[in-house]
């Protein structure tokens, strides 16, 4: 009897301890959360295993294209412009746990640093819809530019940054007014934009000028458009290099970080779209969106050393692998 | 009278832009078809970008340069036009990769911002080739009407790799 009780409560310890030890190793080796729009579906790549280890499906028509992952991978959030709502995932457990109705629809989506709040594009409204994630509601709108479509939200979590595609600008918003604060003209119809680790630049894929525009933070001006490939879709970083999708060419440029100058072009699947950075600045991973793969790219190496089938149409735009807890 | 100028130049911006934006999602077709003929003599019939009788919607082509770019014009069985420009037709690979030059009119290609990469390869005896078709709807604002919508731009490139295709099996088999 004694000692069965001992047994149960070392059970119970050795479950705890298991528990502990998973969502250690979640948080150590995270996951990449890949929308599949033609699948109607999330893929979720295990990075430390290079597979896919679930399926999330969602409604029939609801075409998932942006997604979100808060730091500690609680949240995830999916942005469905054909059922033009947002789909809120339970990232742990895998679970969806309900969708917050988003006006018009749109494929931008970001997440705010405390993970209490997604930013999403209403893209025919311009507007950004405020979700409160516990309320699974709407609480606010951020009137901003002519079709919003990619999205990113500062480090220090003070500023949300929009590219107004058919405006080619990119606003910076304050997160203590919702309101815009700067615009900056970039190159033709910016769509995926990213803020470079150090927070002092932001990078905008310019679908039409095929090229990379490079905008200075701190006076919101513009310094540079860098030529990249043929209609590029989004900007991942790392190893202080910039990687850009190329949709038509189904590759991957590469620029430098410090001058800015071209250094290799990477071939990847059929329509890149989404890029995203593994936490350990290894590797990129690239949503191939005609291919229906992940491609996972070296970035000290610059080759593609993993191809990961995922879904039908895999898109993926936004930052769809947690970044960790700064 | 400026005024009108300037007016008048922000109205044509405005609808020069909204020509080129685009509306939905972007989608996407796959067909693809085995031929019993060698990869080089089906590669053959389809290479020259400026000659596209093997495809059954085309009653004829013309051909011509602008800027860099060679530009096609297709006039179909049906009535109507479309214009595509070459990306890159490769030998080495049999790739042959264009998009739409100007958008077309929703009753003749119900599409925006079409592309479409054909490849042949190697399959057993013969050869596989792979149609791949991407655009999105014709209608670029919100809520598209029937006719104009991501099921018309389906439909519409799937007729018309699909009977590509079937056709090509037929001229690349007769030989």
């Amino acid at each position: 009897m004694r000692f069965n009780r001992y047994s149960a409560l070392s059970k119970g310890a050795a479950a705890l301890a298991a528990a502990f030890l998973a969502s250690r190793a979640a948080l150590a080796e995270p996951f990449a959360y890949i929308t599949n729009q033609k699948g109607n579906s999330v893929s979720v790549i295990d990075t430390s295993k290079g597979t896919v280890v679930n399926t999330l499906v969602l409604p029939p028509g609801s075409e998932p294209a942006g997604v979100a992952v808060s730091q500690d991978e609680v949240t995830v959030v999916v942005a469905n412009p054909g059922s033009k709502d947002v789909t809120i995932i339970d990232g742990h457990g895998f679970k969806l746990i309900g969708k917050v109705p988003i006006g018009t629809g749109g494929v931008g989506v970001a997440l705010s640093t405390d993970g209490q709040y997604a930013f999403a594009a209403d893209m025919f409204d311009r507007a950004i819809a405020v979700v409160d994630i516990k309320a699974k509601s709407v609480t606010r709108r951020i009137p901003v530019g002519n079709i919003p479509s990619g999205l990113a939200v500062s480090r220090d979590g003070h500023h949300l940054y929009v590219s107004n595609r058919d405006d080619n600008s990119v606003s910076e918003i304050s997160l203590k007014t919702f309101s815009v604060t700067r615009t900056v003209a970039v190159g033709k119809h910016p769509f995926g934009i990213h803020l470079s680790a150090d927070g002092t630049r932001l990078f905008s894929a310019n679908v039409e000028s095929n090229d990379m525009s490079v905008v200075n933070l701190a006076t919101f001006t513009l310094l540079k458009n860098v030529p990249v490939g043929d209609r590029p879709y989004a900007v991942g970083e790392a190893q202080n290099r910039l990687f850009v999708t190329n949709q038509y060419d189904a590759s991957v440029s590469v620029i430098d970080g410090n001058d800015l100058k071209f250094i290799a072009t990477v071939k990847v699947g059929e329509y890149p779209e989404g890029i995203s950075t593994h936490p350990d600045g290894k590797q990129v991973y690239v949503a191939n969106w005609m291919g229906n793969t992940v491609s996972v790219v070296d970035a000290a190496e610059l080759k593609v050393v993993n191809t990961i089938p995922t879904g039908d149409g895999s898109r993926a735009f936004g930052e769809f692998i947690a970044r960790g807890k700064p | 009278m400026k005024k009108i100028a300037a007016l008048v130049s922000i109205a044509l911006f405005t609808w020069g832009s909204a020509v080129h934006a685009h509306g939905g999602t972007r989608q996407k077709v796959v067909e693809s078809i085995e031929i019993n003929a060698a990869p080089d003599a089906v590669w053959d019939i389809i290479k020259e970008f400026g000659n596209a009788k093997w495809i059954p919607a085309v009653e004829g082509t013309t051909v011509d340069n602008v800027g860099d770019k060679l530009v096609r014009l297709l006039t179909l069985k049906k009535g109507g036009e479309i214009k595509e420009e070459l990306k890159k037709a490769d030998a080495a690979t049999k790739t042959l990769q264009y998009r739409i030059h100007d958008e077309p009119d929703c009753k003749v290609f119900p599409t925006n911002n079409y592309s479409a990469t054909i490849s042949v390869t190697p399959a057993g005896a013969g050869s596989k080739v792979e149609w791949l078709s991407a655009a999105y709807r014709c209608f670029t604002p919100n809520n598209p009407p029937p006719g104009e919508d991501e099921k018309a731009a389906i439909e519409a490139m799937t007729t018309l790799s699909k009977d590509a295709l079937a056709n090509l099996k037929v001229l690349a088999e007769k030989k």
